[in-house]
């Protein structure tokens, strides 16, 4: 077998039944258990529900009643997704009991497309405090150098992807945690448009950012598991009413026509990134303007701007979530989660209304920005992945990072391997459509993975 | 970076707020305190006119806009 399948490679194996569910499920828990001691992926492995699904998919497929391109599909779902008689964690003590009722609405509908469920995934703890090392289980280690970080917080999903333990899995974005694993684990992950996808079910961070979305080693295959998570569902205020788009729609047709912003003063003077991430994002302008899109820079408020609004807000409205326990079981949070929550409970009321004024200005700005182009570029991360062991604190007040206004906008926004830089560890460049142009997003990212060698190459110690 | 609180002025901030934290928790969260402010000092500059409400507004029907 193919020790790296993709969602797509093996959809087609399966319909052609050169494999079987059971035995691709079968591939991944032996991968799991060979590999997952160093990599702290995965909370909880649930061997015995995978089976079961795999043998659920293997009768399907036998009677010749598959359900699409995700029946037999090995994932797992990040620790914050409600899962149904199983531990739902967010990564934290607070929740180390916690067993949902209730499967969340993402879990639900990939259930029924058919997957096989694996396990949940590490996080950081409720999708914000991390690396932390106070807490009951360690973080999740990057598959390319153990010793480095993975970002956060969809830390598990970014690192069983990359290793190949899992084919893809579910993430959460509320200021970059899917966008920000998927470039320091080298891998494909996509924000869509606030209010694609349901985040009924799934532990809340700040209600007017948080993203639920894939993460998984191909562009076509988010596109594939994206498709299975978006549409109305009522029990999600911020739930979209309009009909559910194709998001596959768009791949495998190149970018003629389409036009791209570079938002260089984002990367080169905002936040000037390392030598390896500019050449990415170099490298990727001239791919694109050669297969036929139209470049040009683009202005856009300054990354600082996005950055003290976006952080106002996320802390305010994830101290509101947390006061009660904040205030009486302050010990059991682990460090950097409580004491980065904490500021939200001394910004005043005249603070938040400020940033939420703001956040407005900033959304009419981007808007007004993309009236003549449909592709935003710019940077997925800074550097690469630095070591795991003494990341700074309060590093995210100090510089701004490339996420967060995207998150405040509510646009859709991906992340992709661009390259690989000190080490061999990857960097990635980030591409952002209008609101609800998902679809056009992923073609354009897709046709820039297709021409590039990036998805040739896997973490070394995932070979083994 | 200083902050324009003094240490006692942050810890009637932090009492205020019903946080119980231990004096080295304060003294933490204190090192940080610059950062909050220039972000929230940001945010009023430039400063918008009263009149100004593009975003706090209560829409009597439910469901997200536009959507």
């Amino acid at each position: 077998m193919n020790p790296f399948p993709t969602i797509a490679s093996a959809a087609a194996d399966l319909a052609a039944k050169k494999i079987s569910p059971v035995e691709l499920t079968k591939h991944c828990l032996e991968r799991i258990g060979k590999l997952d001691g160093q990599l702290h992926s995965f909370l909880m492995v649930t061997e015995e529900r995978a089976l079961a699904d795999a043998r659920a998919a293997e009768a399907r497929f036998m009677e010749g009643r598959p359900r699409g391109a995700l029946d037999g599909i090995p994932i797992a779902h990040k620790d914050i997704y409600n899962t149904a008689g199983i531990r739902t964690t967010g990564h934290s003590r607070l929740l180390e009991h916690n067993v949902p009722a209730a499967d969340s609405m993402v879990v639900r509908k990939w259930a029924e497309a058919g997957t096989v469920m694996l396990g949940k995934l590490a996080t950081h703890e409720f999708a914000m405090g991390g690396p932390s090392f106070d807490v009951p289980w360690p973080p999740a280690r990057n598959p390319w150098n153990t010793e480095h970080f993975t970002s956060g917080s969809s830390s598990g999903t970014g690192a069983a992807v990359a290793a190949g333990l899992i084919l893809g899995g579910t993430g959460s974005d509320t200021g970059g945690s899917i966008r920000g694993p998927a470039a320091f684990c080298g891998i494909a992950g996509i924000k869509p448009t606030y209010g694609l996808c349901s985040r009924a079910g799934v532990l809340p961070l700040t209600y007017s950012m948080d993203h639920t979305g894939p993460l998984a080693w191909t562009v076509e295959d988010c596109a594939i598991l994206l498709q299975a998570m978006a549409g109305h569902d009522p029990a999600d205020p911020a739930s979209s009413t309009r009909a559910t788009p194709d998001l596959l729609s768009g791949l495998n047709k190149g970018v003629a026509g389409v036009r791209i912003g570079v938002v260089r003063h984002f990367h080169e003077t905002d936040h000037k990134v390392n030598d390896t991430v500019q050449k990415g994002i170099d490298d990727a302008v001239e791919l694109l303007r050669n297969q036929g899109a139209s470049v040009r820079e683009v202005v856009l408020p300054s990354l600082q701007d996005f950055q003290a609004c976006g952080y106002l807000i996320l802390v305010s409205e994830a101290y509101a979530l947390h006061e009660k326990w904040l205030k009486t079981r302050w010990n059991e949070y682990g460090e950097l989660f409580r004491d980065r929550v904490a500021f939200g409970g001394l910004i005043s009321a005249a603070d938040y209304m400020e940033a939420v004024r703001r956040r407005r200005e900033l959304q009419e700005a981007v808007a007004a920005a993309m009236t003549d182009v449909d592709i935003l570029l710019t940077a997925g991360a800074p550097t690469e992945a630095p070591k795991i062991e003494g990341m700074p604190k309060w590093g995210g007040l100090e510089k701004p990072g490339f996420t967060i206004p995207f998150n405040l906008t509510g646009q859709p926004a991906m992340t992709i391997c661009s390259g690989f830089g000190e080490g061999g560890l990857p960097v990635g460049i980030q591409l952002a459509a209008r609101p609800f142009e998902d679809a056009l997003l992923l073609r354009v990212c897709q046709a820039y993975e297709q021409a590039t060698p990036w998805r040739n190459t896997r973490p070394a110690m995932a070979q083994g | 970076m200083s902050s324009s609180l003094s240490q006692t002025q942050f810890e009637a901030l932090v009492k205020r707020a019903g946080l119980s934290l231990t004096p080295e928790n304060i003294a933490d969260l204190y090192s940080a305190w610059p950062h909050i402010e220039r972000f929230t000092a940001r945010l009023r500059n430039p400063a918008r006119g009263r009149e100004a409400e593009p975003a706090h507004i209560f829409r009597p029907l439910s469901g997200p806009e536009g959507a």
